[in-house]
């Protein structure tokens, strides 16, 4: 089970009988809505209709859902999907045991029988077989045939699928027969004005050295296509404002967290540096 | 260097002009910076932050009429002076860039260009205190507010105006000039050849390359190549004819050239990932500790050794793995003369598609580390069916290849089976890896000698089994064009794809691929 990542803080609402309660989101995550963001993932939640976040990378889409669950007051179990996670294992395997063979639920499994939100993050970089055992779950049929073991689990009225997806050029594409079982969600970086208001809140920095990392983040972010897949994220632009209320200056600071973490390239590498130089 | 300037200048203010570094003085003509060549890292920055915050923050050009060579040489150094602040409001760091090269002082004396110099160093280095009442008016002319640096003269009108007072100043000190002679120092400064319109025509005039281009033909000389000899398939007589055609290979011709464009670069990276599953394949691995489902004899071992109270083995399950591969990739372009068909307006020629998607996946496979090869083929006939090698296996430069690629004219028909077959061969020489040929065409075999237009279709569709026998598989991506059809008799419907547009090459690439 080494794929499930545990929601934060979780044990506070442990009850007994409840399988799900090592996954319910007990704190409020912190999260600054951009938009109408929660408006619309409420209203789709309201009918448990599979939604797919789309953004780039460390925009704030598990933030968001971490978020959501809290608010909906709903169990959440993850599954970072890698490109070696197959339908095993998200819906469960044989095991053994002394006394012979034991089944043990997945994660989707696990969601889909007792009722939460299941995410599944970057979902396309999995297997093809695991992109289409969601397929029964997340039309009218909602319910998950689990083949190895003869059953069809149908699923709780409390379960949702919400998938995330970073439509980057590098990326794999999402298959058409499994985009179109979704409703979307469009994340993009936040206006230079909230996102600086976001890297004070989640470092404790002064809004004015904010401002100054997330400047050069937005920099970052022009190189895009020329010799970065993506810029700074607003996850990077934290990690900066973090070291910098640690005690680095500034430059130190972004220098750690974007410029020597984004590129190995040579050149861009050394283009990074110069612009840092240059920016401060 | 040239990239790593163009990143540096695209991340300060997110603009991209083209880099040209062969001038004696930085300059910009047309939106181009020209650099000296120069080894010296610092003085590359220096003079292409200043001619892009020129590009950035100066107007287009400047009204130089009734302005003497002395007011012009005024008016340009405070415009120099001018974007040089705002740059460095906006980016700190930059003085720290260009203020060591400021390096008048009061020693220098009092002449024309000195008094110049002085007066750059005292608009820029606010630590520099010039004890010459000119210079000092200078300053108290350009700066608002001198703390904050911030100039005072916004725009051309007032910077005309200063330069105006200032240059009517200086020029009543009757100090000797000559305007030919000048050149602006401290030397990273560009000659402010783009200020005035009536200098840049005249020379822009003087820059125009002339274009002489010695292109050798060489397509004429037979005499020395090898030729391989195939068979080909009747359709009529249900036969093979053994040594049939005849197949040449000779070096496709070298052209100058300066690597793949933007955007087929950007394809390029796009192209990775569906490319990326070429080089692993999975493989089904037995008796593994973890894995999706059990391995039946493994786990009747495991129940039989459990009973007889021995040590069960508790390796029971079936994996699937990806093993990395090492693939052999063969790009087949068809530069028959059918590929002259225009595709549109501003689209250029269907070979231009095809050598552009070769362009960007040849730059992909080379980039995930896939041994591969390029080659053009037409046909005159059975008895001359030339394969161009615009890229053997061995690794090699891309601009290299690419500008040989660039370089292939149109010409010929296309004999499909005797290019297949020979590229069949090649591949199924080396390697044990999987084995993947792509043509890329306008689908429609044809040769001059043959006026059956089933026959070459159906000795194609053979020539495809004869490979799927030796293990390589053949693809085809079509190009605009009605040859989608005959292209699925040849290479079956899963073997196609057809793309109207280079955007649409990834997911057409996917779907070859992933099969």
């Amino acid at each position: 089970m080494n794929h499930v990542a545990f929601g934060a803080d979780s044990r506070a609402a442990l009850a007994p009988g409840d399988p799900l309660a090592s996954f319910r989101v007990a704190r409020e995550p912190f999260y600054r809505p951009i938009a109408d963001e929660m408006a619309l993932f409420e209203a789709a939640s309201a009918h448990r209709l599979p939604i797919v976040l789309k953004g780039p990378t460390g925009c704030g889409k598990t933030r968001f859902v971490e978020h959501m669950a809290w608010r909906l007051g709903r169990p959440l179990v993850t599954v970072a999907c890698h490109e070696d996670l197959g339908a095993g294992d998200l819906v469960g395997r044989w095991l053994l045991d002394g006394d012979g063979t034991r089944w043990q639920d997945g994660p989707l499994t696990l969601a889909a029988r007792f009722g939460g939100l299941c995410y599944l993050d970057e979902l396309v970089e999995a297997r093809a077989d695991a992109t289409v055992v969601i397929h029964p779950l997340t039309d009218t049929r909602r319910m998950l045939p689990l083949a190895q073991r003869n059953e069809m689990v149908h699923a709780h009225p409390d379960f949702q699928l919400v998938v995330s997806y970073n439509p980057s050029p590098m990326a794999r594409q999402m298959k058409s027969s499994t985009r179109q079982r979704f409703c979307a969600l469009h994340f993009g970086y936040a206006s230079p004005e909230e996102e600086t208001a976001i890297v004070a809140r989640e470092s404790g920095l002064g809004l004015e050295e904010a401002s100054a990392i997330v400047a050069f983040g937005l920099r970052t972010r022009r190189l895009q296509g020329f010799g970065l897949d993506e810029g700074a994220s607003t996850r990077m632009l934290v990690h900066a404002a973090i070291l910098v209320v640690q005690g680095l200056t500034i430059v130190s600071a972004c220098r750690m967290a974007m410029v020597d973490a984004l590129s190995d390239d040579s050149a861009v590498h050394a283009a990074l540096q110069s612009a840092l130089d240059a920016a401060f | 260097m040239k990239t790593i300037l163009s990143c540096w200048l695209r991340l300060l203010w997110d603009t991209a002009p083209p880099l040209r570094i062969d001038g004696d003085v930085p300059h910009i003509v047309d939106g181009a910076i020209h650099l000296p060549a120069s080894d010296c890292w610092t003085g590359h920055t220096a003079a292409a932050a200043h001619a892009t915050a020129h590009l950035v923050y100066s107007p287009v050009r400047f009204d130089g009429d009734g302005l003497g060579p002395i007011v012009r040489c005024v008016l340009a150094l405070l415009e120099d002076a001018r974007v040089e602040a705002l740059a460095i409001r906006e980016l700190p760091g930059l003085a720290r860039l260009w203020r060591p090269l400021h390096t008048a002082t009061p020693a220098l004396g009092s002449g024309f260009e000195a008094l110049l110099q002085r007066l750059a160093r005292s608009l820029i280095d606010p630590d520099y205190d010039d004890p010459d009442a000119w210079v000092r008016k200078g300053r108290e002319l350009f700066y608002l507010d001198r703390g904050l640096g911030l100039p005072a003269l916004r725009t051309p009108s007032e910077l005309r105006g200063a330069a105006t007072r200032l240059g009517n100043d200086i020029g009543q000190m009757r100090l000797p000039f000559n305007a030919k002679t000048y050149t602006p120092v401290p030397t990273y400064r560009d000659d402010h050849r783009w200020m005035w319109a009536a200098d840049r025509l005249e020379r822009v005039a003087h820059a125009a390359p002339s274009p002489t281009r010695g292109s050798s033909d060489d397509d004429r000389d037979d005499a020395e190549v090898d030729r391989e000899m195939y068979p080909e398939w009747d359709r009529l007589i249900s036969r093979m004819r053994p040594d049939w055609c005849s197949v040449s290979e000779r070096p496709a011709p070298q052209a100058a050239t300066s690597g793949a464009d933007a955007a087929i670069r950007e394809v390029g990276v796009r192209l990775r990932a569906p490319l990326r599953s070429l080089t692993r394949r999975p493989v089904v691995l037995r008796r593994q500790e973890h894995g999706d489902v059990f391995d039946l004899g493994a786990l009747v071992d495991w129940d039989v050794a459990r009973r007889l109270r021995a040590a069960p083995d508790g390796r029971v399950y079936r994996a699937r793995r990806l093993r990395p591969a090492h693939p052999l990739v063969w790009l087949l372009i068809d530069h028959s003369a059918s590929t002259t068909t225009p595709l549109g307006a501003e689209r250029g020629s269907l070979l231009d598609a095809v050598v552009q998607s070769a362009t960007a996946t040849g730059l992909a496979l080379q980039q995930l580390g896939v041994t591969f090869s390029v080659a053009g083929f037409s046909s005159y006939g059975r008895h001359d069916v030339r394969m161009q090698m615009v890229k053997g296996f061995d690794p090699s430069n891309d601009t290299e290849w690419t500008g040989r690629l660039r370089h292939l004219r149109a010409g010929g028909s296309t004999r499909l089976g005797a290019a297949l077959r020979h590229g069949t061969r090649r591949l199924a020489r080396r390697g044990s890896g999987p084995r993947l040929l792509v043509v890329l065409s306008d689908g429609l075999p044809r040769d001059v000698d043959v006026h059956d237009p089933l026959y070459l279709v159906a000795d194609a569709h053979r020539a495809v089994q004869e490979a799927a026998r030796l293990s390589v598989r053949t693809v085809c991506l079509v190009f605009a064009g009605q040859g989608a059809d005959e292209a699925r008799k040849v290479f079956g419907s899963r073997g196609v794809q057809r793309i109207d547009d280079l955007r649409d090459l990834p997911q057409a690439i996917a779907r070859l691929v992933d099969d």
